[in-house]
């Protein structure tokens, strides 16, 4: 299954197969810093705001295709608290990979994951961050990056093939 | 000179970025006005957006996550942003991480630096603090001494330019504490709460459908 997470209120993407998107329908809560994901009902976050189960969806797919803005090198903010609210897709315990400390895992799926950012004035600086930050976000995925495209507006993206 | 300290953990107290703004105090002692605030993640941005307004330069400190930057705080930028409300002030970053290694902090400092291009503000320096999970129980542990030291004399560094509004380079830190001793310590540390909350160690890794 493809897994999308965009800050996109109404995507309007051509999406091949089995897939769910996450976009800003509803008001999203950001995460407390409570670990409650991880140590009291492991593998879901307790905020019930209808962005709880975002970790148990990525450990039931093979692709993960994040469409955002890009803000100052980083996806946006929307994005970003999706991200923080699904942690729970790792286990809290550490493990040493490539000379660095990174998560256990929970699922022993691999996701692919794609990136899409837009935006009119994104510098070489950022689109190198943003490349790094998504590097660094399957590195603790214990997933695999593939490509990483960058647009002018939001507007080009309509009906992408994904 | 007024410095802005915005503590942006989403947690409303015990954080660890609140300890690590403390060895940062000592190193400030009263060489500058300090304005203390919270960035928590129920926090109106427009509140504390009054409270450090009137500051020269503005230090955040923050949690890394996911490795980047709490969704709230990157919120409170692009409304910062969007809003046009600050520019022209020194701002500096401690990013402290739950890895043992600093320099994951390293784009998570680097989209602050991108903020002040954007907004025209002055980026004057960051910290990425490695093994911020350590902090609670090196409470007792003087400032600048023992695991923290390295840490620590970072923390005077970027200090020492915030009191003389100026810049330093970024610098991304370890503990003085072996990587081993740290994993097992936070190995213990998730075992002890899950069993606190009735259940058993297997249910760390628990798996859902
Ligand atoms: C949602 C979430 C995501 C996190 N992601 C990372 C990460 O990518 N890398 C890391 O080193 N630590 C990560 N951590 C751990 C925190 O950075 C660490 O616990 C930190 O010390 C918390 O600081 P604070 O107490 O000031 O909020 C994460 C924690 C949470 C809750």
């Amino acid at each position: 299954m493809k897994l999308i997470i965009t800050d996109i209120k109404n995507p309007n993407f051509n999406i091949s197969g089995e897939h769910q998107i996450i976009s800003p329908q509803r008001d999203i809560k950001p995460c407390i810093g409570c670990f409650a994901c991880w140590t009291k009902t492991p593998g879901e976050c307790i905020i019930r705001d209808g962005y709880n189960k975002t970790g148990i969806t990525m450990g039931k797919c093979d692709e993960l295709i994040i469409i955002s803005e890009c803000r100052y090198g980083s996806v946006s903010s929307f994005v970003k608290n999706v991200q923080d609210r699904a942690i729970s897709y790792i286990h809290p315990c550490f493990v040493i990979k490539k000379g660095e400390m990174h998560h256990k895992r929970r699922y022993f799926n691999t996701l692919k994951l794609t990136a899409y950012f837009y935006g009119n004035d994104i510098t070489e600086e950022e689109k190198e961050n943003a490349r790094n930050l998504m590097q660094s976000n399957v590195d603790n995925y214990n997933g695999e990056l593939g490509k990483v495209y960058f647009y002018n507006s939001k507007e080009d993206l309509e009906g992408i093939a994904l | 000179m007024k410095i802005a300290i915005i503590n942006a953990s989403p947690k409303t107290r015990n954080s660890n970025s609140e300890l690590i703004l403390s060895d940062l105090k000592h190193y400030l002692n009263d060489q500058c006005e300090i304005i203390d605030t919270k960035l928590s993640y129920n926090c109106a941005f427009n509140r504390v957006y009054n409270e450090v307004k009137d500051a020269d330069s503005w230090l955040f400190a923050y949690p890394l996550y996911v490795d980047n930057m709490p969704s709230h705080l990157l919120k409170f930028l692009e409304w910062l942003s969007d809003n046009k409300l600050s520019t022209k002030r020194n701002i500096y970053a401690i990013c402290n991480c739950g890895f043992y290694e600093g320099v994951q902090a390293e784009c998570a400092i680097n989209v602050v630096k991108f903020w002040c291009n954007k907004t025209g503000n002055v980026f004057s320096g960051g910290v990425g603090v490695g093994g911020g999970e350590a902090f609670d129980a090196l409470k007792s542990v003087p400032v600048g001494y023992g695991p923290k030291t390295s840490i620590d004399k970072a923390l005077g560094t970027i200090a020492q330019a915030i009191a003389t509004k100026s810049t330093t380079s970024s610098k991304f830190v370890n503990l003085d504490y072996p990587r081993f001793l740290y994993k097992i310590g936070a190995t213990g540390r998730w075992h002890k709460l899950i069993r606190k909350n009735g259940g058993k160690v297997k249910d760390l890794g628990r798996q859902l459908t």
